[in-house]
């Protein structure tokens, strides 16, 4: 393979890697979450009810443990890579870039944190002379995000369940600032939520379920979301709309 | 100068061109390749189209107008608000907004177009189409029918080909079924046939009929009977939702699963919904519906002259035909393997822009078909009969039988049946074979066509050679001689149910072209009031109040559509936001 194809190969693998980085980062994110959650449906409900909201809680327990199916960091794969490119005559500029690129990630997956992802192939492919698009970045994001954002869907769900039972507001509010935090944890996947709840209707962005009379969200104008009912997000670096949110607005 | 191809569907629409000698799908502003056919009238004034318009649906239903395409050849008109519009006008929008999103994918002017439409389409339809595509600005090469098409881009693949073949189109709310013969340059429609509410949107129904009976049958209770409106509204989303995903699993799978967790609370117990059905369940529940459209295919084969032994090739289009019944279904009542390597979405438009490229002679000479389609119905006048004695009207007497390949032409003489009768009327009607009367849901002109100058004589002794000439646009001219004295009157059916006139088309124009410039000035505005926000944010509570004022001023000019209006208050918005930035 020429240098270009390998450096294109590299970012590949590069993006690949980094979200699937993001899956495992977020996937324990979720599972820790599990805990207090299962904490407070446990002090919030008596006997019977208990059992029927904690054997309930496990179809979200059984969803995030498969989240966490994701390959390891094969590091092998880039050493075999930098050693092609030295082969094929790569200059040491590239080759120093990529050493450090991969350094850098490395230090980031120890941690934990939040690792780049467009700058870093912005920076390849202007290296390489590659067009961005071949890595179909939009698309890699979409599928690795995929899932977590179900498991999103999945939480909301339950809140939404447990609104309507005696659960009391604090407690609930508390459930609410978790699913927060698990929302924040896809900008691993440089994903975030679309702000809709009270704004206009907007079909760029929103997808409508329906409408309800105004006597029941008297405090939302007319034609504004009073509900959302599936989150949307979108990717932040380069604004697509990944999933529109699924709202409710007043008539 | 590129001839674009057209698939106007009932739910979707989607365009193709040819490049460098074969198809090639547009896709539209949004990168989508099918664009939902949604007109609607938006929170701000706009016309919009397409996604943004369905997305709105729910909220906007009475501003919003769905499968237009079933009124297209009507008089109905179509209220959104204070405004009102016809079917072509409406199909003007979907037409300009195609036409718009292949001018920026292809980054040149486009004028022309063929554009596809059912074969059961009526004159009148065929008509009401072709003036949609003049209101937005696209003079239409040819109206060709949509399995017509389907076979084209078909026969482009295989040009060896000599055969009959079936187009079986089974869309999202529509059926088709034709019987075409395709030799090596040529292609022509035998027979068409179908049914213009059947379609995929019925199993998705079905399977959600299905879920409500499993989850009643556990619950003893109705899925959509309990919770507040809200909760119903939702639950019904996402039972729809999963309706549709497990239809597409079960296309490839041979099960598959309704996960809905958490769906319902009732009782104050959660419910998550778990079903699982098999391929073979999914079967049994369409396989009425789907026996059905085989009683169309018989049809057509009959129409065709045909027998199911002398068809060669399937071909299936339209997503439904995914399903694996329908293949199976099809490819035994053929004992043929149905043909796989046609993608069932994006044939039609893949065709019409063949068809596009075959009028400008841009395709190879080996690549170039002739297309001979049909007349989709019988056509005929209305004439008296002496019946024992009696005169009695309402008769139908056939000038053009159903799938006669067009272009095609009939003639017959009728005498006048009064003394000293100077006129007579003709009526002109689409009918049946079979039929003996003529109905008046299906006569073409909205009045009859008056032949007068007819010299006075005895009944009987006058007679007149009416002619119909039918061409391969599917639309109808009509001729009328005295043989006595030559006089000759020629209808063009311009007054027909449903149809515009030069003058109103020439005003529709201008005002598709006004709404556009309109919806253009209102979504720039959109940018200018997005980044006002953003200064507002950083602004001192006084700055904040007049921002937000002077936002509202451009919005309520918006609304009100005045341009002059809408720029004067833009500029007075900027120039606030300058200052505030020095």
């Amino acid at each position: 393979m020429a240098v270009k194809d390998l450096l294109q190969q590299y970012s590949a693998w590069m993006l690949e890697d980094r979200l699937r980085h993001a899956t495992m980062v977020y996937c324990g994110y979720a599972k820790d979450m599990l805990e207090p959650i299962e904490q407070l449906l446990t002090y919030s409900f008596r006997e019977q009810k208990r059992d029927m909201w904690l054997q309930a809680f496990q179809t979200l327990r059984k969803n995030v443990a498969k989240l966490d199916r994701v390959a390891d960091y094969d590091d092998e794969k880039y050493f075999q890579l930098i050693k092609q490119l030295r082969q094929q005559g790569a200059s040491l500029r590239i080759l120093n870039h990529i050493q450090r690129e991969h350094q850098h990630f490395v230090n980031i997956m120890a941690k934990g944190l939040l690792a780049p992802l467009h700058e870093p192939l912005e920076r390849l492919a202007a290296l390489a002379n590659f067009d961005l698009e071949t890595l179909h970045y939009r698309d890699t994001i979409r599928r690795y995000s995929y899932k977590p954002i179900e498991i999103i869907d999945q939480f909301d769900y339950f809140a939404e369940s447990l609104r309507g039972t005696t659960i009391k507001a604090p407690v609930f509010d508390q459930l609410t600032l978790l699913i927060t935090q698990l929302i924040a944890q896809l900008a691993h996947f440089k994903v975030y939520e679309l702000p809709v709840l009270h704004k206009e209707l907007d079909g760029e962005y929103m997808i409508s379920i329906g409408a309800l009379p105004r006597s029941l969200a008297p405090d939302v104008p007319q034609h504004h979301v009073c509900k959302v009912f599936e989150r949307g997000f979108y990717i932040k670096e380069t604004n697509d709309v990944l999933r529109e949110a699924k709202v409710m607005t007043v008539m | 100068m590129t001839i674009l191809g057209i698939d106007l569907g009932t739910t979707n629409s989607a365009m193709a061109y040819i490049k460098n000698g074969q198809p090639e799908m547009i896709v539209n502003s949004r990168g989508e390749r099918t664009t939902p056919s949604v007109f609607q009238k938006n929170l701000s004034g706009e016309l919009v189209v397409g996604s943004v318009a369905k997305n709105q649906y729910s909220s906007l239903p009475e501003q919003t107008v769905l499968e237009i395409k079933r009124k297209m050849g009507t008089d109905d008109k179509v209220m959104i608000g204070d405004s009102s519009f016809t079917p072509q006008q409406i199909s003007a929008h979907f037409l300009k907004y195609l036409k718009q999103a292949a001018e920026d994918f292809l980054g040149e002017k486009i004028t022309e177009a063929v554009i596809t439409v059912p074969a059961y389409f009526s004159d009148a339809q065929r008509k009401a189409t072709k003036i949609a595509g003049d209101i937005a600005g696209l003079k239409v090469e040819r109206i060709l029918n949509e399995p017509t098409a389907a076979a084209i881009a078909y026969g482009l693949d295989h040009p060896e080909s000599e055969k009959n073949i079936i187009v079986y189109d089974l869309g999202g709310g529509t059926f088709d079924i034709s019987v075409v013969r395709l030799d090596s340059q040529r292609i022509e429609v035998k027979a068409s046939a179908g049914n213009n509410h059947l379609g995929g949107m019925d199993f998705d129904r079905l399977l959600v009929d299905w879920l409500a009976e499993q989850f009643a049958e556990q619950y003893e209770v109705a899925l959509f009977s309990f919770g507040e409106e809200s909760e119903i509204t939702q639950r019904h989303a996402r039972v729809k939702l999963e309706a549709e995903n497990v239809k597409k699993a079960l296309s490839s799978e041979q099960e598959a699963t309704f996960n809905l967790p958490f769906l319902a609370v009732y009782d104050g117990q959660p419910l998550s919904l778990d079903y699982t059905i098999t391929r073979s369940e999914f079967e049994d529940i369409v396989r009425p519906l789907l026996m059905a459209t085989l009683e169309h295919v018989d049809k057509a084969i009959r129409d065709a002259g045909l027998r199911p032994m002398d068809i060669d090739d399937i071909i299936l289009i339209g997503g439904a035909t995914r399903i694996p019944l329908v293949q199976q279904l099809v490819e035994e009542k053929f004992e043929r393997v149905a043909k796989k390597d046609i993608n069932p979405d994006e044939a039609v438009a893949l065709g019409a822009a063949i068809q596009g490229a075959m009028k400008e002679q841009s395709l190879p000479e080996e690549s170039s078909l002739m297309v001979i389609d049909v007349c989709p119905y019988t056509l005929g006048t209305d004439i008296l009969r002496i019946v024992d004695g009696k005169r009695e009207s309402g008769y139908f007497d056939i000038l053009i039988h159903r799938n006669a390949p067009l272009p095609v032409s009939a003639k017959k003489i009728y005498n006048t049946v009064n003394d000293n009768q100077t006129t007579i009327d003709i009526g002109v009607y689409q009918g049946d074979d079979e039929d003996t009367h003529v109905r008046d849901d299906l006569r073409i002109t909205a009045t009859p066509i008056i032949v007068d100058g007819i010299p006075e004589n005895k009944a009987g002794k006058e007679k007149v050679e009416i002619a119909f000439h039918y061409d391969v646009n599917g639309l109808i001219q009509i001729e009328a001689t005295v043989l006595s004295t030559g006089r000759t009157i020629s209808h063009v059916l311009d007054a027909q149910r449903g149809m515009m006139s030069a003058r109103q088309v020439k005003e529709a124009k201008l005002e598709l072209f006004d709404d556009w410039e309109k919806s253009k000035l209102a979504s720039d505005m959109k940018a200018v009031i997005r980044r006002a926000k953003k200064v507002r944010r950083n602004a001192e509570p006084q700055q904040a109040v007049q921002i937000d004022a002077a936002i509202q001023r451009l919005e309520h000019a918006i609304q009100e559509a005045d341009i002059e209006l809408v720029k004067e208050r833009e500029e007075a918005l900027l120039d606030m936001l300058m200052d505030i930035i020095d």
